[in-house]
């Protein structure tokens, strides 16, 4: 569109003046045994390098998640460069192949986000390769020196101030009854034992907001809302957990996160304006996309990124279930646009109680979405759909385009759609956000049956009293929660079949997740597959 | 650096033996120490005096290639690392004093040109000799041309070139024109195999030059061709084989046989080569722009000297004599050992083991003066809930920090970052002023953190951990900022960014110390016992030195007898004497010790870690029941097999045997009186080594010096031989000469290679072996009354796989076990506490295997000898809580560290054992949940460190 053109124009403006003055900032991982070790070699040998580098020193270049050189990148690097042992000769015998395999994810994640792949380096160094950690040093920068400073200059909003205490009393908390339903259903609660919604809500009334100081088991809570579902004084304890989790801070409560973090600082780097995404790798010649004239959009979400972190079997299924979506839209007679700079919806900011840096991003994604023709948004991800369903009116008012699930979108349009006959059974997993956010649990049904030979099981506990897939915002996982997704794979071999189909892609990353690893005799033959990717599978 | 540091370990330079009196175990040794000049405990190694020196002369660390001053440090990593003054080149004498400028220079006040010699006397229980060796001097070779033609060198001259602190910074150039050359000859055996007198292999040379012709080409990508002329290519190491190989793959490597009778120079300095490539049977005129000569090592001028006031015998090569053979670490003088090239020219590896080696077996001498363990420190702890209060300490190291930065404006900015409380600058913050200052803030402003800006943590954490200590405060809480080698050394002339550079990486320390942790160093008893597993000669010598140290050892062998194979050799080279080995000796002594053996027996289980095993047995035939064991050691010597020819080599006839039954017939006086009926047998080299399809592909280096013998032997008996080879590698200690007496025998040596495979002639039995000989061009057919295949090692999976999987040992591509490291670790495993030796690790002559047993046995005792091992804290931990158990962690780490284990409450959870893991860290970025925290490297520090620096990245 007109305006992103300009929008572009103005950034590449921006970056010809900063590079007038330009001057890199370089940081280097640097292993304590080669790479560091080469650095105090130069310096011994008094060989001058640029000055545009600082070193971090870890033991071993096994020790880099790639997180930390994202997180750089979000703190305002221009470029990261990870060095260790040569192989064959790492202190620790074969962490430098670990490093080497955690920096082809990290490769693939700079290369979504549009990062010029310059912008990383992966280097091997010895303890004696003092003229050549010089060379290394020298050439690096003055290659980032050519290519300008990262689009990510800005570094992160420092002025983004956390929120103060509040008083729970707003919170309609004093209406609770105390009786324990919501503990009693809760699924966290029977896993972990530390975690109870009401003791928390109790100790809110009686103590009030100070009282929950330093306790770790507010991150517990998955926001499943099965409490919501049963709660008689219809408490919103979702919400509610939500806002403590926003003055965490204050309460000297700090957040456990999961991978490293590395979902968490890529969506601060998606809080960003110069953002310039790649993100559409993916899109195969077969798929019919929109133009900037379409009226429908399809939010994709995070999977792209997902798949490059987590490889297989997951990346396939991911991606997979992004195109058998536009197949299916496609054979409806829509060609959905795709935002080629699509950011993050921003539900985890909400979850990790960052609601300024929520604000910030539903700005920004709300701005690229005013900038096409789009009059509805087409969801595959649940949690995407209801976060701009129910939360950017809070914050940005009224986004003015219809908002549907690509299952209420397809069902109303069956008749339009053959699929090929097949002889399979699979049990379908209600996500939360789906199902009792969204109430929409007939139409997965409709579509699945629609397949000729298809028989769909039922969990035990289905639709309403699904259970969750354990994990939400990348927050936290522990033996715990693999026990709540065991039990879930219990229900699944419960109904004879051996395929479990979700409509959620983090319920399909977290529940395969929890077949891998040892010791799982009953579920481990379970096949779990997205919904969208089976259906495409099965397009005639 | 670990020999400066040891607080057992006496470092005397400039020092030389000139009188040992008395006997083993109570020695007065006599040592004059030459002055340095230089008081080492002030030097700090900043170079001002080196700088104002106006003397200069050529540096022997790079071979006279390169200069230096007449005060100096030879290379930047000398240990100590304080300078020196070589009175020869100084200005000043004795008596009188001219110059005075690096005294005045010296802000240190370490130099002191008055210092005089010193005299010490030493009482010492045992000596060890490992005062190494030298190159030889090819000018008295006057047909290399070295030192009169320009671009003739050395090897060590070469490696100077080559590395990236010589002279040249690793590029490589001719010496005439400062040209990079273009095609490089290498000429083997410089002054070895007869040349120059000196009749041995030097057994490093081989490898050393395809190496450097592998090297050339990263560093000078002109290089055209290189080429080696050689003899044999003596690959007889663990990997040799498959390194050579790796030159197939460059075109720019040849390797041509023949030895140079003639060099001339040319015009242009170029160096023009007279050789006969005789596999060709050409005659070469090669043109070469920079020659290599592979120099053999000889002993150390000296070497006689010293052998004289020490009492020792020196051999026909003039290293020192060892004592008897199969002893290759004793020298003729109980109580004082050698070990290393001292004895002759040995390979990294090799010289590794055996310095191990000389120390178990020096031990014996003095194990009742155990030195007293220090008492350790105990810091006091800090109050819970406290919040950060960090001191900096910003070092001017004299003006190497000092004149590049204003420290004083470093000080006054740091203070101003979060949580500082005290922020001054020392001038020396490592010399003892600098350590006391920092111990009395530590108490006056009551400071629970420490940040110290100044030169590498790698030489100088443990000095200010030390500092913290004494202060009362954790050693864990201290944080170093790098100013010096990776700031003002390097940025010396950018001033602003240096200083800019400086103050973010103290804010770096800074936020990062916040997040220090108190750590505790972990305490584990150690059982002082070991357990060695197989009874041949390795294990046998291990357990004796390991006994003769003083602790209880068992020995457990699962055949019905000690002695292994070597027990059945009816002689050793190269002594041949008959019916009487070296195993015999090791059984009566081991018979005669308190070694507990168990025979007929095999390990059942293993568990526990270091220090603390517990093992199981089980007998062959099931009928005992033995008693489990607490070890605090084990050591696997349970040797390797022995290649079985198949039909390819005609293995089934009946004159066609191993070198193994060509032993046991010469043992049992050859009853089947296959010997008697023979006038004519064949050898054959290299059965089921180095090949790619069968047997090992690598070199089995004992085989050639054993057809040799045996060729000898038979020669005794009247029957004459023909050995037919790839290689002669004849690098066993007298081997060279051993092949030179061979030949003067009238045995006869015919070159065969894979290209031309051996045809087998008869019927029922063989008649005659023809090939193509390589030296020839010919076909030739040698008549065969006996044919003896010279059968390779190899590590059968079904003799070893049990034991490898209980003691979670890796395995090599190889098949043969896995050390910890070539060089630095030939004996140990990646597994703390067990240990390897022998044939298991890798195929080696017997003199070879008793050195590694004794090793073995050496490293087994360092464990065993203290108290308590201290593991360093700096480990990872899971987090109980957070642990889902998928063993990610369990699959990633090489060291078995983590292992799954089942909480009181049921919970299945991983568990990383402290005395296993290593902290590098790499299973906290695997763990999907991040409940594995990587102490002293966590996710906070670096985020912290992350976040500090780019709030003001100053550029």
């Amino acid at each position: 569109m007109h305006t992103e053109e300009i929008k572009i124009q103005k950034a590449e403006k921006k970056k010809q003046e900063r590079q007038k003055v330009f001057e890199p900032k370089v940081l280097v991982f640097a292993c304590n045994w080669c790479s560091y070790a080469g650095a105090d070699n130069a310096g011994v040998s008094r060989i001058a390098y640029s000055p545009n580098v600082r070193l971090l020193r870890t033991m071993c270049s096994g020790r880099v998640h790639p997180s930390f050189v994202i997180k750089a990148f979000v703190e305002g690097s221009d470029g990261v460069i990870v060095s260790g042992c040569h192989f064959g000769d790492c202190h620790y015998m074969f962490g430098n192949y670990r490093a080497e395999e955690q920096y082809k994810k990290l490769q693939e994640i700079v290369g979504l986000l549009g990062l010029e792949p310059q912008r990383i380096a992966l280097e091997w160094i010895s303890a004696a390769e003092g003229p050549r950690f010089a060379e290394v040093i020298n050439n690096f920068v003055e290659q980032i020196r050519k290519i300008g400073p990262s689009p990510f200059v800005n570094g992160h909003d420092k002025t983004l101030k956390s929120e103060k205490l509040f008083d729970l009393k707003t919170y309609k908390i004093y209406e609770c009854l105390e009786c324990g339903r919501c503990t009693g259903v809760c699924p966290v609660a029977k896993t972990h034992h530390q975690f109870s919604p009401r003791r928390i809500l109790s100790r809110g009334i009686s103590q009030g907001l100070n009282s929950l100081s330093s306790d770790q088991t507010i991150w517990s809570c998955l926001t499943c809302k099965q409490c919501e579902n049963v709660c008689p004084a219809d408490i919103p304890y979702s919400e509610l957990n939500k806002k403590v989790r926003a003055v965490s801070k204050e309460l000297n409560i700090e957040r456990t996160c999961t991978h490293g973090g590395v979902f968490e600082q890529i969506s601060n780097l998606m809080t960003q304006q110069d953002i310039q995404q790649n993100r559409l790798e993916w899109v195969t010649d077969d798929l019919m996309i929109g133009d900037a004239k379409s009226d429908t959009l399809f939010f994709t979400g995070c999977s792209p990124y997902f798949a490059a972190y987590f490889g297989e079997p997951y990346a396939d299924t991911l991606l997979g279930s992004l195109k058998s979506a536009i197949k299916l839209m496609n054979k409806i007679g829509i060609e959905p646009l795709l935002l080629k700079n699509e950011i993050c919806c921003g539900h985890d900011f909400l979850l990790r109680g960052e609601p300024e840096k929520f604000k910030t991003i539903a700005e920004l994604l709300t701005d690229q979405i005013k900038n096409t023709n789009a009059k509805r948004i087409v969801f595959t991800c649940p949690e995407c759909m209801v976060t701009l369903r129910d939360e950017y009116p809070k914050v940005i008012g009224n986004l003015g385009v219809e908002l549907i699930h690509l299952s209420e979108l397809i069902e109303s349009h069956l008749d339009e759609i053959k699929f090929e006959p097949t002889e399979s059974s699979a049990a379908y997993q209600d996500p939360c956000r789906l199902g009792r956010y969204s109430g929409l649990y007939s139409q997965p049904r409709s579509i699945l049956n629609s397949i000729e030979g298809f028989d769909l099981k039922e969990l035990h506990h289905n639709k309403k009293n699904s259970i969750c897939c354990g994990n939400t915002a990348w927050i936290s996982c522990d033996a715990g929660t693999k026990e709540m997704q065991n039990k879930k794979m219990k229900e699944v071999v419960a109904t004879g079949s051996k395929n479990l189909l979700t409509a959620c892609p983090k319920c399909f990353i977290h529940l395969t997740c929890a077949q891998d690893g040892k010791k799982e005799p009953d579920n481990g033959s379970i096949k779990i597959n997205d919904m969208w990717n089976f259906l495409g599978t099965h397009l005639q | 650096m670990d020999v400066g540091r040891h607080p057992n370990i006496e470092l005397l330079t400039l020092a030389q033996v000139t009188k040992l009196e008395g006997a083993a175990g109570n020695f007065t040794a006599t040592v004059e120490c030459k002055p340095r000049y230089v008081i080492a405990d002030k030097c700090t190694g900043c170079g001002d005096c080196t700088i104002a020196c106006p003397q200069t002369t050529l540096n022997e660390w790079d071979l006279g290639l390169a200069a230096r001053k007449a005060i100096y440090r030879p290379y930047p990593q000398a240990v100590p690392s304080a300078y020196v003054i070589d009175f020869e080149t100084c200005l000043n004498t004795e008596t009188h004093f001219v110059c005075e400028r690096c005294r005045n220079t010296c802000k240190r006040d370490a130099i002191d040109h008055d210092m005089l010699p010193e005299t010490k006397r030493l009482n010492v229980g045992s000596v060890i000799i490992a005062t190494g060796f030298e190159e030889f001097h090819p000018h008295v070779m006057k047909n290399y041309g070295y030192g009169t033609w320009q671009n003739v060198m050395t090897s060590l001259e070469f490696e100077r070139l080559l590395n990236a602190s010589g002279p040249t910074e690793g590029h490589v150039i001719r010496p005439s024109d400062k040209k990079v050359p273009k095609n490089l000859v290498f000429i083997q055996c410089v002054g070895a195999r007869g040349e120059g007198g000196r009749p041995n292999c030097s057994r490093y040379c081989c490898m050393n030059a395809v190496k450097d012709a592998l090297l050339i080409k990263q560093h000078e990508p002109e290089v055209e061709s290189c080429s080696i002329l050689y003899t044999d290519i003596r690959a007889f190491g663990k990997g040799f084989d498959r390194f050579v190989d790796r030159t197939d793959q460059e075109d720019y490597i040849k390797f041509i046989r023949g030895r140079p009778s003639k060099l001339m120079e040319m015009e242009n300095d170029d160096i023009e080569i007279f050789v006969e490539d005789t596999e060709t049977q050409k005659q070469l005129r090669m043109h070469s722009d920079l020659v290599i000569l592979s120099c053999a090592g000889i002993p150390n001028p000296g070497t006689a000297e010293l052998a004289d006031v020490l009492g020792l015998k020196t051999n026909e090569i003039g290293f020192f004599a060892i004592g008897a053979e199969n002893k290759p670490v004793e020298t003729t003088k109980p109580g004082v050992f050698v070990c290393g090239s001292a004895g002759g020219p040995q390979t990294i590896p090799d010289c590794v083991a055996q310095a191990s080696a000389a120390a178990a077996q020096a031990s014996f001498y003095v194990k009742e003066d155990k030195l007293p363990e220090p008492e350790p420190l105990i810091p006091k702890p800090i109050e819970a809930e406290a919040e950060p209060r960090i001191g900096v300490f910003i070092c001017r190291c004299g003006a190497n920090i000092g004149r590049v930065v204003k420290t004083d404006e470093l000080a006054k900015e740091a203070e101003k970052f979060p949580n500082v409380v005290y922020s001054g600058v020392a001038l020396f913050a490592c010399a003892d002023t600098g350590q006391n200052e920092i111990k009395e803030k530590i108490q006056e402003y009551n400071l629970n953190r420490v940040v110290v800006a100044a030169c590498t943590p790698r030489t100088h954490e443990p000095v200010f951990r030390q500092a913290c200590l004494e202060a009362g405060l954790n050693s864990y809480l201290l944080e170093m900022a790098n100013i010096r080698d990776q700031c003002t050394w390097v940025h010396s002339k950018a001033r602003e960014q240096a200083y800019g550079k400086s103050l973010d990486l103290i804010r770096m320390a800074v936020a990062r110390s916040v997040y220090l942790e108190e750590l505790k160093a972990t305490e584990v008893e150690t059982t002082k016992h070991v357990l060695v597993i197989g009874g041949g000669v390795a294990g046998m010598q291990a357990a004796l030195d390991s006994s003769s140290m003083g602790f209880n050892v068992t020995l457990v062998e699962a055949s019905k007898q000690l002695g292994g194979r070597v027990k059945n050799l009816y002689s050793v080279f190269p002594t041949h004497k008959n019916n009487s080995n070296p195993a015999d000796e090791l059984i009566e002594k081991v018979n005669a010790s308190n070694i507990n053996v168990l025979l007929d027996s095999q390990v059942e289980q293993i568990s526990g870690f270091v220090g603390n095993f517990e093992v199981t047995f089980k007998t062959n035939n099931g009928t005992q029941n033995l008693e489990p064991l607490k070890t605090g050691a084990i050591i696997i010597a349970i040797g390797t097999s022995l290649f079985t020819p198949g039909e390819k080599w005609n293995y089934d006839k009946p004159n066609v045997i191993t070198s193994m039954e060509l032993e046991n017939i010469l043992l049992n006086d050859d009853q089947e009186g296959l010997l008697k009926n023979s006038k004519r047998a064949v050898f054959i080299q290299c059965v089921g080594s180095r090949c790619r399809d069968e047997g090992y592909t690598g070199c089995s280096r004992y085989c050639c010096p054993t057809s040799v013998k045996q060729a000898i032997e038979l020669k005794e008996k009247g029957i004459d031989s023909t050995i037919l080879y790839r290689d002669m590698r004849m690098v066993s200690r007298g081997a060279e000469e051993y092949y030179r007496l061979a030949r003067k025998r009238g045995i006869l040596f015919l070159r065969y290679d894979l290209d031309h495979p051996l045809k087998f002639g008869g019927e029922d039995k063989i008649e005659s072996i023809s090939f193509e000989d390589t030296l020839l061009n010919r076909e030739v057919s040698v008549p065969a009354d006996l044919v003896i295949l010279a059968t390779g090692m190899i590590n059968e999976k079904e003799h070893s796989e049990t034991l490898r999987q209980l003691t979670k040992v890796p395995r090599g591509d190889d098949g043969f076990f896995l050390e910890r490291h070539p060089e630095l670790g030939p004996v140990e495993t990646c597994i703390d506490g067990v240990f390897l030796c022998g044939t298991i690790q890798a195929p080696k002559d017997i003199s070879d295997t008793l050195t590694q047993a004794s090793a073995a046995a050496a490293k087994a005792g360092e464990l065993l000898n203290k108290d308590k091992l201290y593991i360093e804290p700096t480990v990872c931990e899971v987090n109980p809580e957070l642990c889902r158990a998928c063993g990610t962690c369990v699959d990633i780490c090489e060291y078995h560290a983590p292992g799954m284990a089942i909480q009181p409450d049921g919970k299945e959870i991983a568990q990383i054992n402290k005395a296993l893991c290593k902290g590098c860290g790499t299973c906290a970025v695997w763990c999907p949940t991040n409940s594995i925290t990587a102490r002293h490297f966590t996710d906070d520090q670096i985020g912290a460190m992350i976040t500090a620096l780019f709030e003001d990245y100053h550029v």
